[in-house]
């Protein structure tokens, strides 16, 4: 935790309505991607961040700043995401790796000495700014993560999208590290698959 | 040496810093010689900057709701009593 987040932690104890506006700004939709990851529909996410920023009022001065904010305010969310989640009958995503879920496509890639049969071929853009600014690759993008399976979805969107570090994704998930790392590396190779679909070039 | 089919499983490992020292010299001792490799590692990476790209980007604007500010409010009345 930096010294910036200190004072905003202080100044939101402090009860600075200022503060929490710019917390609320800064994470809602944060931590409707965090809870839409458990409960099935955009109400019930919107239910369980409400619950969570009634949750952070109440704990705020309890908050012992062993992990950083956001890894706080996620794991709130995902705590009360997988309570409705539960209650509604619906499995907890990630709680087990499941061997079948990424039957890697990888496989078909190589030859039975492991060498590439079909290499990659070259993208039409290294650049991460203008692949996102090609409608037809960013909606090729968010339907790749929309449509991983759901312990893959959530590693990534942990990750890569909200960029916790891997101690911070398995506390928020409550997963293993070995678990986070297989299901992160099913998710991200079928990311790029599908990116490799819009903007790979036949020509090397 | 590595095969290729090696290097693509570890390719997150490799991205993330998670390989030991010997595998890691092993990993590029293999991308300094496979091309392909090479190639299919830095689409690798580049889609986790496509994907922190993404995340970063912010939400529509969101407003206090009115629970939210008066929950907002009497945590503010309370912060200067006592705890508990």
């Amino acid at each position: 935790m930096d010294s910036a987040e200190h004072r905003h932690l202080d100044a939101l104890i402090a009860g600075d309505e200022a503060a929490f506006e710019e917390l609320v700004a800064t994470y809602h939709h944060r931590l409707f991607r965090v809870a839409r990851l458990y409960v099935r529909t955009d109400a019930q996410a919107h239910d369980v961040v409400q619950e969570t920023w009634l949750a952070v009022l109440r704990g705020l001065r309890g908050f012992e700043r062993r992990s950083s904010l956001k890894t706080w305010l996620f794991h709130i969310a995902a705590n009360r995401a997988r309570t409705h989640a539960v209650r509604e009958g619906r499995m907890v995503p990630v709680s087990a790796l499941a061997p079948d879920e990424g039957a890697d496509g990888e496989a078909s890639w190589f030859d039975d000495r492991g060498r590439w049969a079909e290499p990659p071929m070259a993208w039409a853009s290294s650049d991460p700014e203008a692949l996102l600014l090609n409608g037809e690759v960013r909606a090729a993008l968010t339907r790749a993560i929309d449509t991983l399976p759901d312990g893959q979805r959530a590693v990534v969107v942990l990750r890569d999208l909200e960029g916790l570090d891997a101690p911070a994704a398995c506390n928020v998930l409550g997963i293993s590290e070995t678990n986070q790392r297989v299901l992160l590396h099913r998710g991200r190779t079928k990311v790029r698959a599908a990116l490799a679909e819009q903007v790979g070039r036949r020509t090397p | 040496m590595s095969t290729c089919r090696e290097i693509a499983a570890r390719a997150t490992q490799h991205l993330d810093g998670e390989l030991g020292w010997s595998d890691r010299l092993r990993y590029w001792a293999h991308l300094v010689a496979c091309a392909s490799c090479r190639r299919y590692v830095r689409q690798m990476r580049l889609t986790t900057e496509v994907l922190r790209l993404l995340g970063e980007e912010t939400g529509p604007p969101t407003t206090l709701d009115p629970t939210l500010r008066q929950a907002a409010r009497e945590a503010r009345s309370g912060a200067s009593a006592p705890m508990d």
